[in-house]
């Protein structure tokens, strides 16, 4: 609460302190849908028909969700070139048909700028207790489910730079706290991860970009104390992501975009003793799919929809069953952008 | 410029080193195996008398261990009795009474051996007392040559006694036996399955489906009476009686603690660990161990005993039953005896 209150604080006051330069802010309003909230396989399916405990207080494996956001952006010094910018974010999402799953996150950015596309930006983002779903407390029990969230606080520091009028390269490097809350707070880790972005403006067509992250977790669980479930959750990820956004010579809408994600991790787990983790790998598979509608001088509508695919492998083929899922998102947002400027 | 991007440069980098977070901290106990004593059979109950310990091994016998060196002093397989060898089947129980350097051992189900055992080197038989099915026993001295006995009999009921040594020289032959001098049997409904007391004024008793009773006591050998009779969910496996009550296992229900008035007046009980199964419970200081089976242990903080935190399931194998031993935690397990430092 005190963290999302000084986000707040610094994105609707900073132009008090700043005044020189006008502030943008951009306030969105998004209703969405997910049809598997807390990421179900068809495992976990056929077991809500007989314990419908693994849905926590919730009867719904869908939802409906709405969600603010506030943006904000602000140069706090110029002079030529060079300018260091101050951007804020916030949202908060409300999960309707979930009791657990309301979360809010944000940040900042601080970037200096010294041309275009020639910046070095430190970007600090937090996501606080996001729920994933209910599961069994087993260092203190065997049947009793306990709601899972987690917190993320990510901080990465990115540097671009410009090779010709349309290409220009991203390379940043990042350092994520997942942190569970009580009482799982074994599966904490600590994820450092390089990731490198090449973007191309192609002339009458949009932008394509090709980035690739690689990163690792380490779990500290299988340390001191020990308890049922120490055991090693360290793995090693790679990630591909292609966007291409196509904003030229379209009819009816101002932007289509289109994007796939894919995920691949790997476990270090080998215990026979945790059959969940040990040579357990996964490839997560995002496709998502947006367009957007300038419907007023400073008002905008977007459309989205996301399909997600996870599929395990693990030599327990039960595990593979029990992890493996498939989701869908729809989205409509609302966009209202607004300068101020005192002067 | 290059001055500037150095200046940037550090000070995103101080950003990152104060902006991270903190984890949260669970507050749970946790454990360490400091040694583990491999018995060949299962460990299925001990008995402490300082440094040593005394395992009831199951099919391996009777073995005597050094705590702090972690040694075996002696092991015994079987015994003699009129000049023939006679093997342990599957001993469950044990109990060292230091006074009269008595050992009782019952083998499962049946009825409780007495041993003398004085040196490191011998186990000899006297004989036998109480009765067939005798689930759990407690003893106390009562002066040298005299001990007093209660055991839950599991057809009867609760059964006690005052014993004394007797010894008789035939033919220059000398038969030493303890025979009862005083005692009795107190019918129960069900089937009494633990059996525990301070050797002063209290005994409590499970009774499986029916529950837990708690006997009260003038003294040391004088006659239980029965104070009352508390149901239990599940099925009441064994008792540790503690200053304000006493906390009993219910195997399938977890376990429950009894406070004292309720056997008097009240209807309070107090059940924790529901969604285990508890075969054994102990109880020292804050501190309370259950015997999970092939789960292991449990932990709770019974500093409140109305109301236990759960602290933690330890995986440590099959557990029968554990005992205190110092700062130590000694649990019986089919893999052998664990000695457990549990951190809190």
């Amino acid at each position: 609460m005190i963290i999302r209150n000084k986000i707040l604080k610094l994105l609707l006051l900073g132009n008090l302190l700043f005044g020189a330069t006008p502030t943008e802010y951009v306030f969105s309003l998004s209703t969405g849908y997910d049809n598997n909230v807390m990421r179900f396989s068809e495992k976990d399916y056929s077991e809500a028909l007989v314990n419908p405990n693994i849905l926590g207080n919730n009867t719904t494996y869908d939802s409906y969700i709405l969600k603010f956001s506030l943006r904000g952006k602000k140069t706090i010094y110029k002079n030529k070139n060079n300018e260091i910018i101050f951007k804020g974010n916030f949202s908060i999402s409300d999960y309707r048909n979930n009791k657990n799953k309301k979360y809010w996150n944000g940040g900042g950015d601080l970037e200096f700028k010294w041309g275009s596309y020639k910046n070095i930006r430190y970007s600090i983002r937090h996501l606080n207790s996001y729920y994933l779903r209910h599961y069994i407390n087993k260092d203190i029990g065997n049947s009793t489910y306990e709601p899972c969230l987690f917190t993320d606080r990510n901080q990465s520091l990115l540097i671009s730079q410009k090779f010709s009028k349309q290409t220009w390269l991203n390379f940043s490097l990042g350092y994520i706290q997942r942190y569970y809350d009580k009482p799982f707070t074994e599966f904490d880790l600590d994820i450092f991860y390089l990731r490198g972005k090449q973007n191309f403006r192609l002339k009458k067509f949009g932008k394509i970009s090709i980035q690739y992250e690689s990163g690792r977790a380490s779990s500290k669980s299988n340390e001191i104390p020990l308890r049922p479930s120490s055991f090693d959750r360290s793995y090693s990820y790679s990630e591909l992501y292609t966007p291409m956004v196509i904003n030229k010579n379209l009819i009816i809408v101002d932007e289509l975009g289109l994007s796939y994600k894919l995920e691949n991790r790997k476990y270090d787990a080998e215990n026979l003793n945790d059959p969940l983790h040990s040579g357990r790998s996964h490839q997560d598979s995002k496709y998502d799919i947006w367009i957007k509608k300038q419907i007023l001088e400073d008002m905008k509508i977007k459309l989205s929809f996301r399909i997600r695919d996870r599929s395990t492998d693990s030599s327990y083929n039960w595990v593979s069953d029990l992890k493996s899922f498939n989701q869908l998102q729809t989205w409509i947002s609302i966009e209202w952008k607004i300068d101020y400027d005192k002067y | 410029m290059i001055n500037i991007k150095n200046k940037i440069l550090i000070t995103f980098s101080l950003l990152l080193f104060y902006s991270c977070m903190e984890p949260n901290i669970e507050d749970l106990w946790s454990y360490e195996i400091d040694s583990s004593f491999e018995t060949n059979g299962f460990t299925r109950d001990i008995s402490i008398n300082n440094d040593t310990v005394f395992i009831a091994a199951g099919q391996s016998g009777v073995q005597v261990w050094d705590l702090n060196s972690q040694s075996l002093i002696k092991s015994f397989f079987g015994y003699y009795e009129g000049g023939s060898f006679l093997e342990f089947e599957d001993i469950a129980l044990i109990e060292y009474n230091k006074t009269n350097n008595l050992l009782f051992i019952t083998e499962s189900n049946k009825d409780v051996m007495i041993f003398n055992y004085d040196s490191e080197d011998s186990l000899r038989y006297r004989n036998t007392i109480m009765s067939a099915r005798t689930k759990d026993f407690i003893s106390f001295s009562n002066g040298t040559d005299e001990f007093v006995m209660f055991s839950a009999d599991n057809d009867d009921g609760m059964k006690w006694g005052t014993y004394g040594l007797d010894t008789t020289n035939l033919f220059g032959i000398e038969f030493i036996e303890w025979t009862p001098s005083a005692g009795g049997e107190i019918y129960t409904p069900g089937k009494p399955t633990g059996i525990d007391s301070d050797g002063t004024d209290r005994i409590g008793m499970t009774v499986d489906q029916i529950g837990v009773e708690l006997f009260s006591l003038d003294s040391l050998g004088s006659d239980p009476m029965l104070i009352g009779r508390v149901n239990t969910a599940g099925n009441a496996l064994a008792v540790k009686l503690v200053q304000d009550g006493v906390f009993i296992a219910c195997d399938n229900a977890g376990a429950v603690f009894v406070p004292n008035e309720t056997f008097l007046i009240s209807s309070n009980i107090y059940p924790f660990a529901q969604d285990l199964t508890v075969n054994s419970i102990t109880v020292k200081d804050n501190i309370a161990v259950l015997s999970l089976g092939s789960k292991g242990i449990s932990v709770y903080d019974v500093s409140d005993p109305t109301n236990p935190i759960e602290k933690g399931i330890f995986p440590v194998g099959y557990s029968y039953s554990a005992k205190f031993w110092n700062d130590k935690i000694l649990i019986c397990t089919r893999e052998g005896l664990q000695v457990l430092n549990l951190k809190l």
